[in-house]
């Protein structure tokens, strides 16, 4: 019986067009999912003080407070800034010093006077609220010098970057940071900072600054993980249906293939599959990038996306394939 | 002699019982017959069918092709054997849905690895020679079921088999179409192909050169029917 189908003249079975759809919209959902995750584990660093992957992080010993106005006087912190790094302190950030150009903030409002004059001044995110160019931390009033354009960092839009202006009586205390656009401009600060205090005897010691561990994130986020993880075993059991059903309708094909003497049958039929993977893969990042683009790390994100996709097709064409009785078997 | 079947045995093992196809089966076919093989409805026409084209294995007994005993036990060899010997017709045509005639016929060289102009030229000729040179872009959809059944020949000779087998190549057709069918046959065994088709249809077998008929799991002699 002749069924009409619109589709037959592109050469393939509608239940080829079944597969492709589901790929596609399993990479849409694991892209998304995976979107979702990794901008809340960004949001959780910042929470834990961690500034962003490039930041450096040391320590200075053995003084209690040093002073840093050396680096007024020579080209040591340059596209860069310096921050004094409380433990605690949420979305605020002490800077120490900045350098005023390709810095996180483009050098658009911290002035030289600013690190020096002792008056408490701050640059607020984009969505920062603040009051009549005052913002208040701690209980102490900051003089807001201006706002951040929107970052596609969502955390960097709710922080405040505020300066006491005391380069003369820096605390040691707390952990510095040095954080850049670029991590060649963090090494090059890096190093002129530890020869300039070894210059006046003091120490300094990179540290790794402790980030949200995964174990804690998904402790944390406990309910959310296992929503997704039920989501993807949903996904996951959709793409071995619909791979089985495919296959049910390849069985005339390996009937033909048998008779006629090809051999790995199954391995065709994988590979006639993973052909329709890539294209639906390709399709799926299309769209995802399309509706969801504005994101920080969304290279990086497709790239997880991907694998994780390709894992989960492969393992699902696997189980389907040893559930599938083919010609010959 | 092309084909010698000595002893052959095929059951199947159910749950409870033995069931027994085909019980010490003896053929000799020559080399450029048209032979049938008659018999009821699950008489096991096919199953003999099947062990010929070396799709199915069997339990005891010995099949040899030009003197050679068909090894059952490697896929692989079958397969192998199937590609250059044999051709396959059936009764439901198991043409692909989705692909032309042209890909339809093409498909038993694709296995051969083949330049594709040098595919092209068989393709061409071998529908040349069964009529369907005008339908080569058709889907089987648009065809009639003598047409998709000359498709199907084609299909079964462009490699140009040895060994010809048909499992009731007639049987979904109408009577005009069944005459150009049986003429087709006859046509390639001329050219030196033998052709062994299965069919139920006593008239069908009384236009080969010989018949054989299929009973409790055993070859017959025509005069013992």
């Amino acid at each position: 019986m002749y069924h009409w189908n619109p589709l037959r003249k592109l050469r393939v079975k509608l239940n080829q067009y079944l597969i492709g759809a589901v790929c596609i919209i399993t990479a849409v959902f694991i892209c998304n999912i995976v979107r979702h995750l990794s901008n809340l584990y960004i949001v959780d660093n910042y929470e834990n003080e961690a500034l962003d992957k490039k930041t450096v992080y040391f320590a200075v010993k053995p003084y209690p407070y040093i002073n840093m106005e050396f680096l007024l006087g020579e080209s040591i912190v340059e596209n860069a800034t310096l921050l004094l790094h409380a433990k605690g302190s949420g979305l605020y950030y002490e800077v120490i010093f900045s350098s005023g150009k390709n810095d996180i903030f483009h050098g658009k409002f911290f002035s030289t006077e600013d690190f020096i004059s002792g008056n408490r001044s701050a640059v607020v995110g984009s969505t920062t609220s603040y009051d009549n160019n005052h913002v208040y931390i701690n209980g102490k009033d900051y003089i807001v010098k201006g706002a951040m354009a929107e970052s596609i960092n969502k955390a960097l839009n709710y922080s405040v970057f505020f300066t006491e202006g005391r380069l003369d009586n820096v605390p040691v205390t707390s952990v510095f940071a040095i954080a850049s656009q670029s991590k060649k401009d963090i090494k090059k600060t890096l190093e002129r900072i530890s020869n300039a205090l070894e210059d006046r005897g003091m120490e300094l010691q990179v540290i790794d600054y402790r980030k949200t561990q995964y174990t804690d994130f998904i402790d944390y986020h406990k309910q959310l993980i296992i929503l997704l993880a039920g989501v993807g075993i949903i996904l996951f059991l959709m793409n071995i249906i619909s791979i089985v059903f495919w296959l049910m309708g390849k069985r005339g094909k390996e009937r033909v293939w048998f008779l006629f003497g090809y051999s790995h049958i199954k391995l065709r039929l994988g590979l006639e599959y993973i052909r329709t993977l890539i294209v639906s893969l390709l399709i799926g990042i299309a769209i995802y990038i399309l509706f969801w683009n504005h994101d920080s790390n969304v290279i990086h994100n497709i790239m997880i996306s991907s694998m994780i996709t390709i894992f989960m097709e492969m393992a699902s064409l696997l189980i389907a394939l040893l559930v599938h009785k083919s010609w010959g078997d | 002699m092309l084909i010698e079947l000595d002893g052959i045995k095929k059951y199947y093992n159910s749950k409870k019982n033995r069931i027994i196809v085909l019980d010490g089966v003896d053929l000799k076919i020559e080399k450029g017959e048209l032979l049938a093989i008659m018999g009821k409805s699950g008489c096991g026409k096919s199953t003999l069918l099947h062990i010929l084209g070396g799709l199915t294995g069997i339990n005891d007994g010995v099949y040899r092709y030009r003197g050679e005993k068909v090894d059952f036990e490697s896929k692989r060899k079958l397969a192998e054997f199937r590609r250059n010997h044999i051709g396959f017709i059936v009764q439901d045509f198991a043409l692909i849905g989705e692909k032309t005639v042209y890909d339809n016929v093409e498909l038993p060289l694709n296995a051969r690895k083949l330049p594709r102009n040098k595919r092209e030229e068989m393709v061409y000729e071998i529908l040349n020679r069964v009529g369907l040179e005008d339908k080569v872009r058709r889907y089987p959809y648009e065809l009639s079921g003598g047409e998709q059944q000359r498709v199907a020949i084609a299909r079964a000779l462009i490699h140009n088999p040895q060994l010809l087998l048909a499992d009731e190549p007639t049987g979904s057709l109408d009577e005009e179409n069944q005459r150009i069918i049986l003429n087709m046959l006859k046509e390639v065994v001329k050219n030196g192909t033998t052709v062994v088709l299965a069919t139920h249809d006593i008239d069908i077998a009384g236009e080969c050169d010989q018949y054989r008929y299929i009973s409790s799991g055993k070859i017959k002699e025509p005069e013992k029917i």
